[in-house]
């Protein structure tokens, strides 16, 4: 999109008045949940530049950090992959997964970012977003809107009619628990048969070689557990020294997205495994038989060494910015990348290759420096994006 | 209008008057019109010419939005009616008021520094929107002539007047040029505490958040109303993205007039871009906007 039809995009959007009402709604109650938060733990903003300061040692080096997750995963029986680019990683997904396969998904934005839902349905396989905001993404046809709540341009009315044509039940637009017993019937069959589950994840403790997920509606668990293979596709920048800093990293998660423990934590280190009958280790006991991890560069390691850049890299998905942003709150997501939306959006657009696309985003950040205000890490998302400017007009006008 | 001629329209403007907008630069000092302040030395004040300029960049968002986007052509002879002398732009009631909070901020400052100095025609506009765009080449250019007038002058102290022209002296300055001059923001210089009930305040983003400001501001302003995001997480008004896309621009003003006017719809605020930008949606609202200089009687 060039900058001029984004900014048309954008005027239409400026107009949308269903789309104010859903972002309205979610930002009220995204508002008052953080500050109940921050209001309770007040531990929590200390913690947070605890994690900005191990993010930042790891990412110092970084590939040190990689080669010890690395290690550590291999100890775990856990397969690994290391995949350089998107076109890798899918590919390495592809030929894990096939063909004519069932695969669930939990919601990820990383594997948002190397489009691998339509990927696998291209080959041939049947896909499934078992998130309730990532599955009504699906059934649009869109791109998720937040990291958070990807589904959060979209109000319940809609929601009620995307049920009914999906999967033919007629749901009240005033009854959500009546949609999300529709959603959980249709998608429980498809858990039980589902081949693979596929996963990101929150965080990866390079000691252990544990991956966290931080979920609320249960999908992960059962993503995780129930198919045979679990594959989860992991970008480098996730990782940190410590099973004990993983825990702080997704407490800091938690509550700046406004909840003050999430439903469910998990920590999984490998495939399942009993050592019941005589003490002889089999895989697969009730949980997967192999795991598969996919280290995800494209562009993160790069970024790592630009003093510039590497400041998108402490990111933890966690919402904040976007939930709170003036130009967000007008106009979504349509504002930022197709996997990472709003300003930070615009930075990982330049880690991710989409440098062009970077540059037209970057106009429309206001430089008003609310993101950076009410960031756990303390992003200098403004600065970065005018950097990114300055790079670029360099480049064009010299 | 694409960027291209964004950029290029602000080059020639530039390179012509030393500002982008290509306002005859002899008009920032209109407000000091029958004062008598002694050219340079150590501290002098320091305008930026922002107040001055916000007037005229309401009219170029107004003239921005009447042009097709497809007319590129005719947006450069919309830039060249930007050359002419102030006074035939812009209405002289508008212009005044805004040389007036200009004057009156003088007023205050020099109750407190009786000798200090300012640089008349050798002042200019400090280059923050160039800084802001990411045209480094023509801010650092920019920005070494300023520093060049003010060591020519002596200036060893400024006193700054709007957030944005603090911000980029004290913060930006120092990494493209070699200035080492002290940077103060007038607010830093007053040591009274005006109540203002019945007010409600907007929190310009430059002051508060990036000038790190907030407590000074205030210091200065007390019982103030506040709205539901102030401080620190204050919402911007929408002024910076203005020269780029007007309509978000306003729909941002609105946004923000409707947290303002939910406490009350006496508006005060400490920034010209802000006030401009609140100005130009309050009047659905039944609002009133002004700056603080504009409410601070004492002491004049
Ligand atoms: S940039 Fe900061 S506030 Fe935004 S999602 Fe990342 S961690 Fe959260």
């Amino acid at each position: 999109m060039s900058f001029y039809e984004m900014k048309e995009l954008l005027k239409r959007k400026l107009r949308d008045k269903e789309l104010g009402i859903a972002l309205e709604r979610s930002k009220k109650s995204y508002l008052a949940k953080r500050r109940r938060c921050l209001r309770k733990y007040s531990y929590i903003k200390e913690l947070a530049k605890e994690v900005r300061s191990i993010k930042e040692r790891v990412l110092s080096k970084l590939d040190e950090f990689v080669k010890q997750a690395i290690d550590s995963l291999e100890e775990n029986k856990v397969q690994v992959h290391l995949a350089r680019t998107a076109e890798a990683a899918r590919e390495i997904v592809g030929d894990i997964v096939g063909s004519q396969k069932l695969v669930v998904k939990a919601k990820s934005i990383t594997t948002d970012e190397i489009g691998l839902r339509s990927f696998l349905l291209e080959k041939g396989n049947e896909v499934w977003e078992t998130d309730l905001g990532e599955l009504i993404v699906q059934w649009l046809g869109s791109k998720p809107m937040h990291f958070i709540t990807p589904a959060i341009n979209i109000r319940r009315e809609r929601v009620a009619e995307l049920i009914r044509e999906n999967i033919g039940v007629e749901v009240d637009p005033d009854d959500i628990p009546g949609m999300t017993r529709a959603v959980r019937r249709f998608l429980r069959g498809k858990f039980i048969e589902a081949d693979f589950g596929v996963t990101g994840a929150n965080v990866l403790s390079a000691d252990t070689g544990s991956l966290f997920l931080v979920t609320n509606e249960g999908n992960g668990r059962l993503v995780t557990s129930l198919p045979e293979v679990h594959i989860a596709v992991v970008g480098v920048e996730k990782i940190v020294p410590t099973l004990g800093d993983a825990f702080k990293v997704c407490d800091v998660i938690m509550k700046y997205a406004g909840y003050e423990a999430v439903a469910y934590l998990s920590a999984i280190t490998g495939p399942s495994k009993t050592g019941d009958i005589e003490k002889t280790i089999v895989y697969g006991a009730h949980g997967p038989k192999k795991v598969h991890v996919i280290l995800l560069d494209n562009g993160r390691m790069e970024a790592s060494k630009d003093p510039i850049l590497r400041e998108a890299l402490y990111c933890l998905r966690c919402g904040s910015c976007q939930y709170l942003c003036p130009v967000f709150d007008l106009v979504g997501g349509y504002w930022g990348g197709d996997a990472y939306v709003g300003g930070i959006g615009v930075l990982w657009n330049a880690i991710t290759g989409r440098i062009r696309e970077a540059m037209i985003q970057s106009f429309f950040c206001l430089g008003c420096g609310k993101c950076k205000e009410v960031c756990p890490m303390n992003i200098k998302t403004p600065e970065v994006i005018r950097e990114i400017r300055a790079r670029w007009i360099r480049e064009k006008f010299g | 209008m694409d960027l291209s001629s964004i950029v290029a329209l602000i080059r020639r403007n530039e390179q012509e008057k030393f500002n982008p907008l290509g306002i005859d630069g002899k008009s920032f000092s209109e407000w000091a019109k029958g004062l008598e302040i002694a050219k340079g030395g150590e501290v002098v004040f320091y305008t930026g010419g922002l107040y001055q300029i916000a007037p005229h960049i309401d009219l170029l968002v107004s003239a921005m939005k009447m042009v097709p986007e497809t007319m590129p052509k005719e947006i450069v002879r919309i830039g060249e009616r930007f050359s002419l002398p102030i006074g035939r732009i812009v209405g002289k009631k508008k212009q005044d008021r805004f040389n007036k909070i200009v004057r009156r901020i003088f007023l205050l400052v020099r109750d407190r520094i009786p000798d200090i100095g300012y640089l008349w025609d050798e002042e200019s506009y400090s280059g923050a929107l160039y800084y802001d765009i990411g045209m480094d080449f023509l801010f650092r250019e920019h920005a070494e002539r300023i520093v060049e007038a003010m060591r020519r002058n002596g200036v060893r102290t400024v006193i700054t007047i709007d957030p944005h022209t603090h911000h980029i002296l004290k913060d930006i300055f120092p990494k493209y040029t070699k200035a080492d001059f002290e940077i103060k923001y007038y607010m830093e210089l007053l040591d009274m505490s005006i109540p203002l009930e019945g007010y409600v305040v907007h929190d310009p983003c430059y002051l508060v958040r990036w000038s790190g400001l907030l407590d000074v501001f205030r210091r200065v302003i007390s019982r103030v109303g506040e709205p539901d995001e102030s401080g620190i997480t204050a919402n911007c008004c929408g002024g910076p993205i203005e020269s780029i896309f007007p309509e978000m621009a306003e729909s941002l003003a609105k946004k923000r007039i409707e947290e303002l006017v939910a406490v009350s719809r006496k508006i005060v605020t400490a920034c010209p871009i802000c006030l401009v930008n609140l100005w130009r949606v309050c009047e659905k609202y039944e609002a009133q906007v002004q700056d603080v200089a504009e409410v601070l009687e004492v002491g004049l």
